[in-house]
């Protein structure tokens, strides 16, 4: 992750003890670090005691992508004095192309990054990958689900039938 | 059967067993706390968030929790990421229609439980309606994200939309609708106060009420977006006090609606507003409109009758993008410093505009929407005002009257040059194109001189008595000397040109029904 050093650079520190440099504008796409900064700004270590390594790193990949992605975008409209609409439309597919790739991971990792963006406060990153928990969910039978995300399943078959009887429609056939 | 079937969940990557990865079985989704994952049953159709209630014991009412989107007059397959299923209605007189369907009365539509009890035959034999309303009544006490109640002539009654809204208030409700198209049931209904101070509350529109006059009106912090249609009896001063106290005011729409007492003025100090748009107001009796401090404001859209007889000042907006129409009609139209004056002449329906001119350019403006009316001399009131706009990407012109205009063959080049020809201006449309010289003379200007010009659309050619000929047009234009290679030239119904004026449309129809 190396930077020009004219820079603000800042460490982040995973709960397993490794050291993440980041600029501070990557780090600042956490809006929990950024208040952070805010408060005190010659902070310059900060430890997440929540987030392991593995989630961290796909976190700080995350926001640096989107910094990139910004910070061409404004180079670009600056040059130009305006910003051309296909090409705008242009570098938006091809984020999106990447965010979609970038949740090409299991269920356990998208689950930790649903809690590491909750946590961090990076609010691109906690709606892209909550759609992708939800499209996971999304027309899937009960048992699917479950076998999904490996839900299990502590109901009676009394108390199932309970809540399936309060809301039967819920669970009809649709065509 | 879990690989073929992981692919088709769209998870594209079977689990990583590598050393370190948590173990197969482990339920991650349930650690997740309650308010993601109600976000996540929020983005599904309700049915399916329903239906997660049978996971676990850790999923048996979350989807309770969950808010509820609820409208009363969807086909809901029409509006994509709506947790309706397409059998699902609350619409009472979708019930009526059908009775052996829906045998539901209008008083069963107090379907949140504090009104009144939910029939209680066999649930299997009710109709899905009614089924859907013992759950709102019964089982989902949690909040209601949106509701939007259109009414049908007879159905909805005043106490029952009182009753319906006092409900949902108590459920935090963000996005507040009642479109009553009716107008029979509609101008009784005045909301109460407590409407405009509801602190959940973001989104507010109200489609032919009655607006409540402010006795001192609190208004929520929170509401970003108020939307009045058709309104009748709204008070200026509540205007004034919306717009000065609402700190969050992102939006304002305020159409066709009547004024309890005129002639106002209306003066926008915000520093939230973004969009504003005043249409069809001859019945507001605007006198004046001043933008006095708007640093946020991007879109100021004035439609049909703002065209006629009224001062428009604007005087701080340094944000502002889109402008329409400002009219050759305004008594006094006052950019910066720079204003326009009307200027009557002898004859009562020619009246000319006189600029006091100090330079001053508004260079932040890339749509400009122009309303002629009433000019005698097309050019140079076309010329002075187009020279405020040194940067517009897209100009359109909309020339509703018929009248004879000056030509001056030759004016336009005398004009020098405008900046945007060179760097910025890429569309044109004019509406209620005729082929007149002065119109003609402009255009070839712009032909000739365009240099990064796309299109010129000519709308609505409904000449009568002579049908336009494109390549006459072509050819009087000076097609062939464009200045840009891409032009195109086109000649267009209005039906056919949607989505080229669809930005302006909404001022133009009658029938403005653009809440996005």
């Amino acid at each position: 992750m190396a930077r020009s050093s004219t820079e603000n650079m800042i460490t982040l520190m995973s709960s397993d003890g490794e050291e993440f440099m980041v600029t501070e504008k990557v780090a600042r796409e956490c809006t929990t670090i950024r208040n952070m900064l805010e408060d005190d700004c010659v902070i310059t270590n900060i430890p997440l005691p929540n987030v392991t390594s593995d989630i961290l790193s796909m976190v700080i990949e995350y926001c640096m992508e989107h910094v990139a992605a910004a910070e061409k975008a404004a180079a670009e409209t600056a040059e130009k004095g305006s910003s051309s609409a296909p090409a705008a439309a242009k570098a938006n597919k091809d984020l999106e192309e990447w965010d979609k790739a970038f949740m090409n991971v299991d269920v356990y990792t998208l689950c930790d990054l649903i809690l590491a963006a909750n946590y961090l406060n990076v609010s691109g990153l906690l709606d892209l990958t909550i759609q992708t928990a939800a499209n996971l969910i999304k027309g899937k039978s009960p048992e699917q689900i479950r076998k999904t995300f490996h839900i299990q399943n502590d109901l009676s078959l009394e108390e199932e039938e309970k809540i399936r009887s309060q809301t039967p429609w819920a669970f009809e056939k649709s065509e | 059967m879990s690989s073929s079937q992981q692919e088709e969940w769209n998870s594209p990557v079977p689990p990583d067993v590598s050393v370190g990865k948590p173990t197969e079985g482990l339920d991650n989704i349930s650690r997740l706390p309650d308010c993601i994952l109600t976000s996540i049953l929020f983005l599904i159709p309700f049915k399916d968030s329903v239906r997660t209630s049978i996971l676990s014991s850790r999923w048996r009412n979350l989807w309770k929790l969950t808010p509820l989107r609820l409208d009363d007059s969807m086909p809901a397959s029409s509006l994509p990421g709506c947790p309706w299923d397409d059998s699902f209605s609350l619409n009472p007189y979708e019930w009526n229609k059908s009775p052996n369907l829906f045998p539901l009365t209008p008083n069963q539509l107090s379907f949140f439980g504090e009104y009144g009890e939910p029939p209680k035959s066999n649930p299997l034999d009710q109709p899905y309606n009614s089924r859907i309303a013992r759950i709102l009544s019964s089982t989902h006490d949690g909040p209601v994200h949106s509701l939007r109640l259109s009414g049908v002539k007879g159905f909805l009654f005043q106490h029952t939309v009182a009753h319906i809204v006092q409900t949902v208030f108590k459920r935090n409700i963000c996005e507040l609708t009642l479109d009553f198209r009716s107008k029979d049931i509609a101008y009784q209904y005045q909301p109460t106060l407590c409407l405009f101070s509801c602190n959940s509350l973001q989104k507010l529109t109200l489609t032919n009420c009655m607006v409540p006059k402010p006795t001192p009106l609190s208004i929520s912090p929170n509401l970003k977006e108020l939307n009045l249609m058709g309104c009748i009896r709204l008070d200026p001063d509540f205007l004034q006090t919306v717009l000065n106290s609402c700190a969050s005011l992102q939006t304002m729409q305020l159409v066709s609606c009547e004024a309890s007492s005129g002639p106002c003025i209306i003066s926008v100090r915000s520093h939230s507003l973004r969009k504003f748009v005043l249409s069809d107001i001859w019945c507001l009796r605007l006198k004046e409109l001043i933008i006095e401090d708007a640093p946020n404001l991007e879109n100021l859209m004035l439609g049909r009758d703002m065209i006629y007889s009224c001062d428009v000042k604007i005087l701080h907006a340094r944000k502002l993008r889109v402008l329409g129409f400002i009219s050759t009609g305004f008594k006094k139209l006052q950019l910066g410093r720079d204003y326009f004056v009307q200027q009557s002449t002898n004859s009562t329906t020619t009246i000319d505009w006189k600029m006091m001119p100090s330079g001053l350019t508004l260079s932040t403006v890339k749509k400009l929407g122009i309303a002629i009316v009433y000019i005698r001399n097309y050019g140079r009131t076309l010329a002075r005002l187009l020279g405020c706009f040194p940067c517009i990407e897209s100009l359109y012109i909309c020339d509703p009257n018929k009248h004879t205009i000056q030509a001056v063959r030759g004016f336009w080049n005398e004009q020098g040059s405008f900046e945007f020809l060179d760097y910025y201006l890429k569309e044109v449309i004019i509406k209620g194109f005729r082929g007149d010289k002065a119109e003609v003379e402009f255009l070839r200007f712009l032909v000739v001189n365009g240099k990064l010009l796309d299109k010129i659309i000519l709308l609505d050619l409904r000449s009568t008595s002579t049908t336009i000929d494109s390549e006459e047009i072509q050819r009087k234009l000076c097609f062939h000397k464009r200045a840009s290679k891409d032009l195109e030239l086109v000649f267009s119904s209005e039906t056919q040109c949607n989505d080229h004026v669809s930005l302006w449309k909404p001022l133009l129809d009658k029938e403005f029904i653009s809440i996005p």
